[in-house]
């Protein structure tokens, strides 16, 4: 039956059985192409996990640490406002850019949904539509300041725009289908565009964030830099 | 400046490219790919925010090594290289990358702890200096200083009887500063318990320096010695990018070590040689020392902390601050073990903000001493360094490198701050309780 996830029957001006397996048979077909470009998007992203491993590094010196807990503080504390200058010296475009991260977290999660149960009844309550445009709104803010800042209008390349203006659209077609302005397959074909695109740009940072914080922190871990025990005031020279 | 060499350009896209392939393996692609070009690693670095232009920017700095990665590493960067900034390696874009990599960035490492997504950029700009090295176009300054080593066993050329005559001086006068009768520097004894590596400007031009380890190391009892043939603790192999000449400077001084018998390797005050040794010479080596190797600086915490030696901080009375080497603290993980014993030798002892994993670069890293035509922009760049200074109101900075020190000597004179600069174990030396 036919919810707010799939808006499908009522948007078509023919009888409703016929609509309704005209309907089914092509959604059936962008169900598909999603899983493909999802399936593409892993695959790809995992063989360039492993041509960038390359055999990986050994590590001949002894150890003065554990990697293991530089791993675990790499991605706890050394995230916090007060260990990181990226957010402490930023505090508003980390948060801008934390609010469209959520929203493209929630639009993927939708697309997921959506191929896993397509009959679902939706489960996006209002005020996460309000959220993602919000979301909507600090990724234009983002794409703006790329091109009117200086210095990161100077290190940034066609993909950083690119990869920045897919994630927007995918944001704002999960606002249009949740509202009943466009149908399922539409945000499916759209959503796979992006899956298609995600391991070849920057966008690949959905895994390589992961990767790159583990090695870097398991790195300082095994030399003893990591974890940090001083507290805050005494790094500041409280 | 054009310091390229002319060779056939498919050559030297051929050799960039495979040791592009070799150095990013395991660690820095995952890096390259990593970075977003959020642009906010930009206040971290001391040399944007002395001179704020784009091409100070740590991730535009990056970008310039990532885009050579992205065209043989990625899809997009070999199809539609344009797409994603991809370049080739041509003789021309790596003669760009030169000043990109010795002349704007120290290595220091400060933007990648702060990165928001945790891209190690000081790796990816080392990456860089590999890649240069790699088609000879390391600047000639910084690569005569390599060639020094490779050719004379130091930095400096000091021949083996300057050493010697050096040392024999040095324990003279130390006899008459101290009133320890048989307080001397060995050199080249056999069978003793430690071998210390020392930097050549402790002969050259800190003597006070080599004096002081040698008047802790006979307050402590301890069976040392140095060699008059490889005694280099300084590795400019790492700062150059050659990995096989940094792995020959490092085997000559190792091998020497247990040619001579020793149990253990210390090494003496140096941020970048603590580093080149104890983390990086294995790996460039490809295995393993046979024997431990300390920083000097644990030895001395290991001294007071057992009772070896006795410290009276009464003995240094003025302010005392500390400088972080970088390649010491951020990258080595010596970090708490200089104001351990500072705390204990020092009346006074104050942190600068900010410290430890923190600090700034003194701006004088990443072989920019021996980088003369970079001297302007690394003096300016201390500039950060030189207002941390002045805010703590102290007297004497302690530093343990001589790197370190060189730079802040300068910034001394170019900044007007009125301090001293000393090594640390200068304070536990002035601190023995038990000389005169």
């Amino acid at each position: 039956m036919p919810g707010r996830g799939t808006p499908e029957t009522g948007r078509l001006c023919l009888s409703p059985d016929i609509a309704h397996t005209k309907s089914s048979q092509l959604f059936e077909t962008e169900r598909i192409v999603a899983l493909i470009s999802i399936v593409w998007a892993i695959l790809l992203l995992l063989v360039q996990w492993y041509i960038a491993w390359g055999g990986g590094r050994i590590e001949f010196s002894a150890p003065s640490g554990r990697a293991i807990s530089g791993i675990i503080y790499n991605f706890t504390i050394a995230m916090l406002p007060s260990h990181k200058e990226s957010i402490s010296k930023h505090p508003m475009k980390f948060v801008i850019g934390l609010l469209m991260h959520i929203g493209v977290f929630i639009s993927i999660v939708k697309v997921l949904i959506l191929l896993i149960s397509p009959g679902t009844a939706p489960i996006i309550p209002n005020f996460i539509s309000i959220l993602l445009g919000i979301s909507v709104i600090c990724g234009f803010y983002l794409f703006v300041r790329r091109i009117i800042t200086v210095d990161l209008r100077s290190m940034s390349v066609p993909d950083d725009y690119i990869s920045i203006l897919l994630t927007i659209g995918l944001m704002i077609m999960a606002i249009a289908h949740e509202t009943g302005q466009i149908l399922s397959g539409a945000f499916l074909i759209y959503a796979s565009i992006i899956y298609f695109y995600m391991p070849l740009g920057k966008l690949k940072h959905v895994l390589f964030f992961f990767i790159a914080r583990a090695e870097y922190g398991g790195r300082l871990g095994y030399r003893g830099v990591y974890p940090v025990h001083n507290s805050v005031k005494e790094r500041s020279g409280g | 400046m054009k310091i390229t060499s002319p060779e056939n350009p498919a050559d030297v896209e051929k050799t960039a490219r495979d040791a592009l392939r070799r150095a990013v393996r395991g660690s820095g692609a995952y890096h390259m790919e990593a970075c977003v070009r959020c642009g906010l690693c930009a206040q971290s670095c001391h040399i944007y925010l002395t001179d704020p232009v784009p091409e100070n920017h740590p991730a535009v700095k990056a970008s310039k090594v990532v885009s050579l990665f992205r065209r043989y590493n990625t899809l997009l960067g070999m199809i539609a290289p344009g797409l994603v900034g991809a370049r080739r390696m041509t003789p021309e874009t790596l003669d760009e990358l030169v000043e990109v990599v010795y002349g704007r960035c120290t290595c220091c490492g400060r933007c990648g702890i702060n990165c928001s997504i945790g891209a190690d950029v000081g790796s990816i700009m080392r990456i860089g200096r590999t890649v240069l090295a790699s088609v000879e176009k390391v600047p000639p300054n910084l690569q005569a200083v390599v060639q020094n080593q490779l050719t004379t066993g130091n930095q400096m050329s000091i021949a083996s009887d300057e050493l010697k005559s050096t040392a024999e001086w040095i324990s003279q006068d130390l006899q008459m500063e101290t009133g320890f009768e048989d307080v001397r520097i060995p050199v080249d004894e056999k069978a003793k318990r430690v071998v210390y590596l020392i930097n050549p400007r402790e002969v050259k031009f800190f003597p006070l320096s080599l004096s002081a380890a040698a008047g802790v190391f006979h307050a402590a009892g301890e069976s040392w010695t140095i060699s008059s043939k490889f005694y280099d603790v300084t590795n400019y192999g790492m700062f150059s990018g050659h990995g096989n000449d940094a792995a020959e400077i490092t085997r000559q001084a190792v091998e020497e070590a247990i040619d001579l018998g020793a149990e253990e390797i210390v090494l003496s005050e140096c941020g970048h040689g603590f580093r080149s040794f104890r983390w990086e010479g294995p790996n460039w080596m490809g295995k393993g020392y046979p024997i431990p190797m300390r920083s000097m600086l644990d030895v001395m915490l290991e001294y007071i902390e057992s009772g070896r030696i006795k410290v009276d901080p009464s003995k240094n009375t003025e302010r005392v601050t500390l400088h972080d080497p970088c390649n010491l603290v951020r990258w080595g993980g010596v970090v708490e073990q200089q104001r351990e014993i500072l705390k204990r030798v020092c009346g006074d002892f104050v942190e600068m903000t900010p410290n430890r994993e923190q600090n700034f670069c003194c701006g004088g890293g990443g072989g920019m001493l021996s980088m003369s035509e970079y001297g302007e922009r690394r003096v300016l760049s201390g500039k950060i360094k030189a207002d941390q200074i002045s805010a703590t109101g102290a007297k004497i900075v302690a530093t343990p490198c001589h790197n370190c020190a060189d730079q802040l000597l300068e910034l001394n004179k170019k900044y007007k701050l009125g301090i001293e600069i000393m090594a640390v174990c200068e304070l536990v030396f002035n601190a023995l309780s038990d000389k005169k």
